[in-house]
């Protein structure tokens, strides 16, 4: 005598053995299967067979796991907001620390806003560079390795170049006298970091495809052309 | 991924979240009630097969477009019940002019005239 909940049992032992081990999931399933069964017994279908019949609909154990192992967890609200309470922390912390630092090496006021302004640089492009996906091309996958090493060549010979200038000039602006050694270095590591985190970032937005893109809740990207266009 | 009686595989896959957006802005739903609705709908040519509706309704819950919740109606089997959130909503809308789009531009190309041969 054929029995439905030895069935469903059985079914979702095979289930678990296959590698669907979500506990809600195969609640929803076995559901999915009860409904399917009792709809189709009303048709007057044989228990048995519309049971067979429905666990045929439902798919392969295998194929129902590969289906849902495409689906990735998103960290949740709770996750988020640590997450902001520890990067406020942080900067908290960074800038107490430049702070202690840049005394410590007698840097004037206007240096240490020079060195304030390119940190604050970094840290608006870190958390900022989300937003200028739409701007960033899809690069398809056959062209990206070559589009990655196209970039950072380019970046690397601009950040050589702007690094070296920059710190030099802004100090010399603000100051209109010369500045010592250390501090000049100082500065020159900071808006060095400024364009490292363009680059970085930049980097960063040309590795993501659509599909990353809106997993991570950004702009798909290509906000001038309707068509995916590609470098 | 999918099984169709007269419509593409690729064409049901494509407009498998717009329906389930769709049918939830109707009210909310749950699994197998959503696939009689669609086989219902479409005079049984849009056939999803089971198994797979359940991940794209997980990867709509985890994008935000809706949510779950677990009830026991009077059958006394727990079943896990998805509605529309504002973002699916926001989803839904896009959706619509999207596919509207295309209905309207395939509309304007299948008039008699232009598929006449030798005029355009």
């Amino acid at each position: 005598m054929f029995n439905i909940d030895n069935a469903v049992s059985e079914w979702r032992k095979q289930m678990l053995a296959a590698g669907v081990k979500n506990a809600s999931v195969l609640n929803e399933l076995s559901e999915h299967l009860r409904s399917d069964v009792e709809q189709q017994m009303r048709s007057g279908v044989d228990a048995e067979f519309a049971f067979s019949r429905a666990v045929e609909r439902i798919g392969a154990a295998s194929q129902v796991r590969e289906e849902f192992s495409k689906v990735r967890p998103r960290t949740g609200a709770g996750f988020e907001s640590w997450f902001s309470v520890g990067l406020v922390m942080l900067l908290i912390a960074t800038v107490l620390g430049c702070e202690l630092v840049f005394s410590a090496l007698r840097m004037s006021f206007l240096q240490q806003a020079s060195a304030f302004a390119a940190l604050t640089l970094i840290f608006v492009v870190a958390c900022g560079w989300r937003y200028a996906m739409p701007y960033f091309p899809v690069v398809e996958a056959s062209k990206r390795p070559w589009a990655i090493v196209s970039f950072y060549a380019i970046t690397f010979v601009l950040i050589w170049l702007a690094a070296s200038v920059v710190p030099n000039v802004v100090a010399n602006l603000i100051e209109q006298a010369p500045t010592s050694a250390a501090n000049n270095s100082i500065l020159w590591l900071i808006w060095g970091g400024v364009l490292m985190a363009l680059c970085v970032c930049s980097g960063l937005a040309l590795l993501m495809d659509r599909e990353a893109r809106q997993h991570w809740g950004m702009h798909a990207g290509g906000k001038f052309k309707q068509t995916e266009h590609h470098v | 991924m999918y099984s169709a009686a007269m419509l593409a595989k690729e064409l049901v896959a494509a407009s498998t979240e717009p329906l389930i957006l769709s049918l939830l802005a109707r009210g909310e739903s749950y699994g197998y009630a959503l696939i009689q609705d669609v086989k219902r709908l479409s005079g049984d040519k849009i056939e999803w097969t089971d198994g797979m509706l359940y991940p794209v309704l997980h990867r709509m819950e985890q994008n935000g477009w809706i949510k779950a919740r677990w009830d026991e109606p009077e059958t006394g089997r727990k079943r896990k019940y998805y509605s529309l959130k504002k973002d699916g909503q926001k989803a839904l809308k896009q959706k619509q002019e999207q596919w509207s789009m295309v209905a309207s531009v395939l509309g304007s190309l299948w008039t008699d005239d232009a598929l006449t041969p030798g005029k355009a």
